[in-house]
């Protein structure tokens, strides 16, 4: 009757390693991208290059929105469960 | 009124104790980086945890549950071995706020528990499984996940947005910042204040106020619990905020930010399965992993090991001033003598360490005058 035990515990350790690396490292990516974008929009806008500009303020809405999905998720499953 | 109904009052209003001191203590760990790399002023901070923590305690009720009915047998629990629990972790609680270690109030608490019922009802009223496969195991697994998870994570930062113009990039993490706190505040209350719910609950069924069947918190509970937290944390613990902010490593905004992530997707996690787990020993390991990653000699290993000692010893110490506390309070009898004894002792002892630290801190300040 151990051996059930053990590996329900296994599989919940490795759902939480997999949660935990994957949602930092999502939202530490997502975050640093649309940061990027922010501060490459600002140059862009400070040179007059308007088309850069407009592609790294799109950079920096796609990386924020990513970021901000990832934080609802971990909401939700911590809610839902 | 009859001497169940005055222990159960005096239980409830110590594990309410216990839940401040809890919020006074871990203040720090949702704070502290924020703090430490000036992303939040102190008040500002220590403000928005105490309403993300209250905020928190509404969201689930697992851990609850494997604190109530998890770690020791239901039936051997009465409310006095409830009340030497918490006399226990409140106690260790207190001594390492007093040294400025950021040690767990969680395993505080399941220390007093393991303890008090040890010297109650022996070794059979643990539930081995339970401690090692919901408390132990995973308790040394988060701290290593978070030191992993918040290494990689500054890599990632660092090689994204690390050739970035200073002045924007540190801007930008510092906001940052706000967010990945506040996630981890929030991720703090879920988990913490659950585990005086436990408490007082399981308080509620060995009273008989609730059935055996189930483990059903009652709203007041969760109220009460979440009030006495965010009270806690808004009180604030400054000697452990300087301990985790700037002692074990000087951090940038880009390290905090990385750090306080992956100690809130850890956090969520776990308490998304029921595990009640310390979020000082998260954070810790997260502050560590962010600094490590960056330069191992950055790390102060020095102070990390004075705060894995703290964390060695909390179970046994708690579990120790737990079983004490019972076994003082049944040389009273099984009646409120015993309860009321023990908490009379322990605030007047309180009150005189406490009159004697201010004091201390009073007399130079006067001589510098």
């Amino acid at each position: 009757m151990r051996l059930p035990i053990a590996q329900s515990v296994a599989e919940q350790l490795l759902q939480l390693t997999a949660e935990g690396l994957g949602v930092t490292l999502g939202v530490v990516l997502a975050f640093s991208i649309g940061l990027v974008g922010v501060v490459r929009s600002g140059e862009a806008r400070a040179e007059s290059r308007l088309g850069a500009a407009l592609g790294w303020t799109a950079l920096a809405v796609l990386g924020f929105l990513t970021f901000a999905a990832f934080v609802a998720l971990a909401l939700i499953v911590v809610t839902k469960k | 009124m009859d001497a169940a109904d005055i222990v159960l009052v005096i239980v409830v209003a110590t594990a309410l104790a216990f839940d401040f001191t809890n919020g006074f203590h871990d203040t720090a760990n949702a704070v502290a980086t924020s703090v430490g790399t000036r992303a939040l002023s102190p008040k500002l901070a220590v403000g928005l945890a105490a309403i993300l923590n209250f905020v928190g305690a509404f969201i689930s009720l697992k851990v609850a549950a494997t604190i109530g009915k998890g770690i020791v047998e239901s039936g051997v629990v009465n409310p006095t071995v409830i009340f030497a629990a918490l006399v226990g972790a409140i106690s260790w609680n207190l001594i390492t706020w007093y040294f400025g270690l950021p040690s767990s109030s969680s395993h505080a608490l399941i220390g007093g528990i393991v303890g008090a019922a040890l010297a109650a009802a022996g070794s059979g009223a643990i539930i081995g499984a339970g401690l090692v496969d919901k408390v132990l195991i995973p308790g040394m697994v988060a701290p290593i996940l978070a030191f992993v998870a918040a290494g990689l994570a500054i890599v990632v930062a660092y090689l994204v947005a690390g050739r970035q113009r200073p002045g924007p990039a540190i801007r930008g993490f510092r906001l940052g910042q706000l967010a990945s706190s506040s996630l981890f505040a929030l991720a703090h209350g879920t988990n913490d204040a659950q585990k005086t719910m436990g408490i007082i609950t399981l308080a509620l069924i060995a009273h008989g106020s609730l059935p055996t069947t189930g483990f059903d918190v009652p709203t007041w509970v969760i109220v009460s619990s979440a009030t006495a937290i965010a009270l806690g944390t808004y009180s604030g613990g400054w000697r452990i905020i300087r301990t985790m902010g700037t002692r074990i490593i000087k951090m940038d905004p880009a390290q905090g930010f990385s750090a306080q992530s992956a100690g809130a997707a850890v956090l969520f996690s776990a308490t998304a399965l029921g595990y009640p787990l310390s979020t000082t020993h998260v954070i810790s390991g997260a502050v560590m992993g962010a600094g490590a990653a960056k330069s191992v000699s950055a790390v102060r290993w020095g102070i990390a090991g004075n705060i894995a000692v703290a964390w060695v010893l909390t179970i046994p110490a708690a579990g120790a001033i737990g079983a004490a506390t019972y076994g003082l309070c049944r040389v009273f009898g099984t009646g409120a003598a015993g309860p009321i004894l023990v908490s009379v002792c322990a605030i007047g002892l309180t009150l005189a360490v406490l009159g004697r630290r201010s004091a201390r801190l009073r007399r130079p300040a006067e001589a510098q005058a």
